[in-house]
């Protein structure tokens, strides 16, 4: 009876069935045992269901952990990447140790296109793999992915090189590589690397910006030296004489034209002048400049005669100048007399202005240095009390404005002659003025100097 | 016997990739989602390092950091997880006794390392 009760209550807990009565104990028990069996299959199969979704849920982890691995890398690659230092080549250890971390391979490295640098982080990468590296640095940018290669005797299970490229350049090239079997590189191995290589041609851009950068600053610091030079060398102020005043004008270029002059009166000797041009800009002009005043002053306590001055001058041109620089000068004596003696070695005209007229000393020999040996030939004449003479370089009279117009030597002799009666500076100022106004925002390329005097008589 | 580490953090999936790396690597891993649940669990678990992040609802890094302060619970070694750029929050929960910080995006090779070298295992 017992057992007649459980087998009923079995019969109804599977859920076959309600009425057990029309079922003998052996029916009964023979379709709880097929029920049973039938579950027992379910129950197996279930369990596999399970077990199989259990496994894809950690490969799905696994999956989960790799992607943020991945972003993790890219996360301290960008961080390294923004480091201060400009130097790529001293991130790229630390950059590629951060990708190998995410991206199995047994060599990775980086190889610059200018062969100048290579690193690897295996210090036994095979010769052929970066020897390969050299060969794809020859061609176009692209990415390599490729499996069992044969690099010279090198067999290579799988390769990944990604061009290193940015907005100035095709800097190198990013090498992945596995001798031993290994996956094959994944797309996003290969975004990671590609991550990577964009950071590293941004470093290596602005690593070129900034030595740009440097060599303008270097070039501005040349000229700011030569500039000081060059103002070191124009007289501070001007001989007070009885018998002439004197007036300047001096506007240097930004790149230093080569223009100085000089203005003496050594004791017991007459007033001396003189204005030159140095072929040339920047530094060399200006240290020529500095050699010639020094040469000038020395000589001049032992000459009298301009054309002594002019040879000695230019032996000393000769001997320091390089071969395609030379010095165009103009130098004059003038004495409390007004006698003038005038030496022009291939300068521009000195301009003898008098009342509504103007005169011309030309040069009567090349400019210093073009030849071994020189000889000027001295121009005398006497001036009457308020002469002006007028001595300038080229960069007054072939000032260019906006048209490329160039100022010309007829403007400054109506400007010379139209303010003659006025102070001497005050002349010097009209034509700075006049100048100014011609130019306009035209570019100065060339020093301007005008040295005028007047002579006051005794 | 394994190393139990808990992780208290309220992201479900951080757990997942924390957990499944930490089992991997062999320790017990027993997880809470904020920071009250995880002072529970510190009491009942006696876990032998934690994994806490700063950013969470209800009580935060900060405070669990100082229970723990209050408590004598300062045994346990206690990595703190931040957010990208929380320099300070780094500061801040070293001086309320961190031993480490990790910064998200952090590498699960480098949790790992870590809870390894603090488990003393």
């Amino acid at each position: 009876m017992e057992i007649r009760e459980s087998l009923e209550r079995a019969f109804k807990l599977l859920g076959i069935g309600e009425n057990t009565s029309e079922f003998s104990d052996e029916e009964l028990a023979k379709i709880l045992a097929e029920k049973v069996e039938k579950l027992v299959d379910e129950l197996e199969s279930y369990k596999q269901q399970l077990e199989a979704s259990a496994i894809l849920l950690d490969s799905h982890v696994e999956e989960l952990t790799r992607a943020y691995e991945e972003l993790a890398s890219i996360f301290e690659i960008f961080q390294i990447s923004t480091r201060v230092d400009v130097n790529p080549r001293n991130l790229i250890v630390k950059l590629l140790e951060t990708a190998n971390n995410s991206i199995e391979a047994e060599f990775a490295g980086f190889v610059e296109r200018s062969h100048e640098f290579r690193v690897f982080l295996n210090a036994h990468t095979p010769e052929d793999i970066a020897a390969s590296a050299y060969e794809y640095l020859k061609g176009e940018p692209h990415v390599v992915i490729r499996e069992n290669v044969r690099i010279k005797a090198t067999f290579v299970n799988t390769l990944m090189m990604v061009p290193v490229v940015g907005s100035k350049g095709f800097w190198g090239v990013i090498i992945f590589a596995n001798k031993k079997r290994a996956p094959i590189f994944t797309s996003s191995d290969r975004k990671l690397v590609e991550a990577l290589a964009q950071r590293l041609a941004s470093l290596y851009d602005t690593q070129a910006y900034v030595e740009e950068l440097l060599a303008q600053e270097r070039l501005l610091e040349e000229m700011r030296i030569a500039k000081r030079i060059q103002h070191s060398l124009i007289p501070k102020e001007f001989p007070k004489l009885e018998y002439a005043r004197i007036a300047h004008l001096f506007e240097t270029a930004r790149m230093v034209g080569g223009d100085f002059f000089d203005v003496w009166n050594p004791p017991k000797m007459s007033l001396f002048f003189a204005v030159a041009d140095v072929s040339g800009k920047g530094v060399p002009a200006a240290i020529m400049m500095s050699l010639f005043k020094g040469a000038l002053r020395t000589k001049l306590s032992d000459v009298t005669k301009l054309g002594e001055l002019i040879s000695y001058l230019n032996r000393i041109a000769v001997e320091n100048m390089p071969p395609e620089m030379f010095v165009t000068l103009l130098g004059a004596f003038l004495t409390p007399s007004g006698q003038l003696a005038v030496g022009n070695a291939g300068h521009n005209p000195l301009l003898v202005v008098r009342e509504n007229r103007v005169e011309h000393i030309q040069a009567s020999a090349p400019p210093l240095r073009v030849l071994e040996d020189t000889s000027v030939e001295e121009v005398k004449l006497k001036l009457k009390t308020g002469d002006l003479i007028v001595s300038f370089t080229d960069g007054i009279t072939e000032a260019r404005n906006e048209k490329k117009e160039e100022y010309g030597m007829d403007r400054l002799e109506y400007m010379l002659k139209k303010h003659f009666h006025l102070e001497e500076r005050e002349i010097v100022k009209k034509i700075k003025l006049d100048l100014a106004q011609f130019v306009g925002n035209a570019p100065r390329h060339d020093d301007a100097t005008l040295l005028l005097i007047r002579y006051t008589g005794r | 016997m394994s190393k139990k580490v808990l992780v208290i953090d309220d992201s479900e999936v951080l757990r997942k990739i924390i957990e499944f790396n930490l089992k991997r690597a062999g320790f017990e891993v027993v997880q809470a989602t904020n920071g009250q649940e995880g002072l529970e669990a510190i009491e009942r678990e006696k876990p032998d390092l934690i994994f806490l992040d700063i950013m969470m609802p209800k009580m935060d890094g900060f405070a669990v950091l100082k229970k723990l302060k209050e408590r004598g619970l300062t045994d346990i070694p206690v990595i703190v997880i931040t957010a990208k750029g929380g320099e300070n929050d780094a500061a801040q929960a070293t001086k309320l006794g961190a031993v480490a910080v990790m910064t998200k995006p952090f590498s699960p090779k480098k949790l790992v390392e870590i809870a390894t070298e603090l488990s003393g295992g």
